[in-house]
């Protein structure tokens, strides 16, 4: 069984379209090529289809806001599919 | 690697082909009051400009297509098309400007040859069917799931011919009534679902085999799945028949684009109580037609200020402003012109001079559209355009009326970024230019406010608003309404100014 965390990356490189891409807890959006506004947003849904999961309009702003990371997702992802 | 270019005649042909009149691609002055500031290539446009560049190959056909419109291509410029080998009978597609993805494709082929365009099928034209020339326009509340729209779509056969020769479609495998297909949806999003006020973003498009030839017209149904209210996106589902036989099922995205409102005088009353303090005086507003422009203006007529309002080219929202403020105790005045000509800027300081108008105010509102650019050398060109011309604006201005503005111990206030707070946020990484533009209107002002001696500047930093050029599907999370910034301005620009010749005021940081 795949982690969250795999899962994560795969979405983001099927979004991306880009297999090289390597996520860690780290990870912001200015690290990653590509990964704008409506990169985000597709981000996003590709995310609640992958997990079944639905994001509120506050916690896509945190995803958004200066200081979140990859680590921020993974931790919100986690606390949704408990 | 092959690169492709639009042509505003590419545009036409492809919406004379596809019925897709939709004005955000053939309307230069519908586009220029956008965020994105001309006309924007269709999405399906380009998607097939990128197909044409694939090596041909008359042994296979299309079998689906998925099809991402992450950012909008733009006429006169050249965009790279990258194509790779996927999985088997796979290909990907990519179309790049300056290091960014803008477009990208997914097609599976299966084996198979389309019927050669020249081969013909029934023409269109032989079925009448009725075509809108104006796009539907739903609200929000109207795209509710289970709407659904049928009817007869036939792209037409002289234009589609054309198309299909302007960009090497022969031999990509698809046929002119797969290609139909395609000009559908982009027809159906543009045009009906939501239309007028449709952003494409995706596109799923999946053949079934052997039934799209060349055959048209095709009949279509097409059905709301859900409107996404976080973003505004809506996603549909279409079933397209050929003479009864299901041939082709899609699966398509749209941001709808929210309508901007007009400015509040209500919420700036709201915000901003009435004073005599700027009773008398005349007020240039540069840019003062829509977004905070038309807030400011509002709100120093509702001071007492004769206000002259600049547009460029929106005279019905210039006017409409005008009538809307004509009970107000400052006068409107609207002046047409391009701030950034010297020789109009020159006669309209000539022509307040005659009039024995004294200049007071000065507020350089207006910029160009700002696109993302990345950092890449192809992007250099259009930056520098840019940043000329947001320069242009403030400058051209600023020195024609300078000497206007010491002699009436005025002042000039220039409508700048919370980007350049020191306490800004991360920077936005495709904003290299924009950041350019204000730091050079900035650092101009800094020097003019050096050099006088009378007249006083206000740099003016707000925060991202609630206007045209932020109205993108994720521009206005966060914005703030230009009501708000207007009155702050307008209550600083009351207050007699500090005893030096420049002041910041930081609205970004609130």
């Amino acid at each position: 069984m795949q982690s969250v965390e795999n899962e994560i990356q795969e979405v983001f490189c099927e979004v991306l379209q880009d297999d090289t891409l390597a996520l860690t807890e780290s990870t912001t959006a200015a690290d990653v090529d590509g990964w704008d506004s409506l990169i985000h947003i597709n981000l996003i849904i590709a995310l609640e289809r992958r997990f079944g999961i639905k994001f509120a309009t506050a916690e896509i702003s945190r995803l958004n806001s200066a200081g979140a990371n990859v680590g921020t997702l993974y931790e919100l992802v986690h606390k949704k599919i408990r | 690697m092959p690169t492709i270019r639009f042509s505003p005649g590419d545009l036409d042909l492809f919406a004379e082909a596809s019925h897709d009149c939709n004005p955000l691609h053939v309307s230069p002055l519908y586009a220029r009051k956008t965020a994105f500031g001309e006309p924007i290539v269709f999405g399906v446009l380009g998607a097939l400009a990128a197909l044409g560049t694939v090596p041909p190959d008359a042994a296979r056909l299309v079998s689906s297509l998925s099809l991402s419109f992450r950012h909008p291509l733009f006429c006169n410029i050249d965009y790279r098309v990258t194509v790779s080998q996927g999985e088997s009978r796979t290909m990907k597609i990519a179309v790049e400007d300056a290091g960014r993805v803008m477009l990208t494709g997914r097609v599976v082929f299966r084996p198979g040859q389309a019927p050669l365009a020249s081969a013909g099928g029934q023409p269109a034209s032989s079925v009448p069917f009725e075509v809108p020339r104006e796009p539907r326009m739903f609200s929000a509340a109207e795209l509710k799931p289970g709407l659904t729209v049928t009817g007869k779509y036939g792209p037409a056969p002289r234009a589609l011919q054309q198309l299909f020769e302007r960009w090497r479609l022969e031999n990509q495998g698809m046929s002119l009534g797969q290609i139909g297909a395609l000009l559908w949806c982009s027809y159906l999003v543009g045009m009906h679902l939501p239309g007028r006020q449709a952003l494409f973003s995706e596109l799923r498009l999946e053949f079934c085999p052997e039934i799209l030839g060349n055959a048209l017209p095709l009949s279509y149904r097409a059905e709301v799945q859900d409107l996404d209210e976080r973003f505004n996106l809506l996603r549909v589902t279409g079933d397209v028949h050929f003479d009864q036989r299901l041939c082709a099922r899609a699966e398509l995205s749209a941001f709808v684009r929210s309508e901007v409102p007009h400015v509040s005088r209500g919420a700036l009353e709201e915000r901003l109580t009435r004073s005599t303090v700027l009773s008398g005086s005349t007020a240039l507003v540069i840019g003062g037609s829509r977004g905070l422009g038309s807030a400011l203006v509002a709100a120093l007529a509702s001071q007492g200020c004769h206000v002259l309002l600049n547009y460029h080219s929106c005279a019905a929202e210039a006017a409409t402003l005008q009538e809307c403020l004509c009970d107000e105790s400052g006068r409107v005045s609207l002046v047409q012109g391009d701030a950034s000509d010297v020789t109009w800027t020159q006669q309209l300081r000539a022509d307040l001079r005659d009039q024995g108008r004294t200049l007071n105010l000065l507020f350089c509102n207006a910029a160009p559209a700002l696109r993302n650019l990345g950092l890449a050398p192809d992007a250099v060109e259009r930056m520098c355009t840019f940043v000329c011309s947001s320069f242009a604006m403030v400058c051209t201005p600023i020195a024609a009326f300078h000497d206007s503005l010491e002699s009436s111990a005025g002042r000039t206030i220039l409508i700048s970024s919370s980007v350049l707070s020191d306490n800004a946020a991360p920077l936005p990484k495709n904003w290299v230019h924009y950041i350019a533009a204000k730091s050079a209107a900035e650092g101009y002002v800094r020097a003019v406010a050096s050099q006088s001696l009378r007249s006083n500047y206000l740099i003016v930093r707000p925060p991202r608003m609630q206007t045209e050029m932020t109205n993108t599907p994720t521009g206005h999370h966060g914005a703030v309404p230009v009501e708000e910034v207007a009155a702050a301005i307008v209550r600083r620009v009351c207050q007699p100014p500090g005893g030096r010749p420049l002041e910041i005021l930081d609205l970004g940081d609130r």
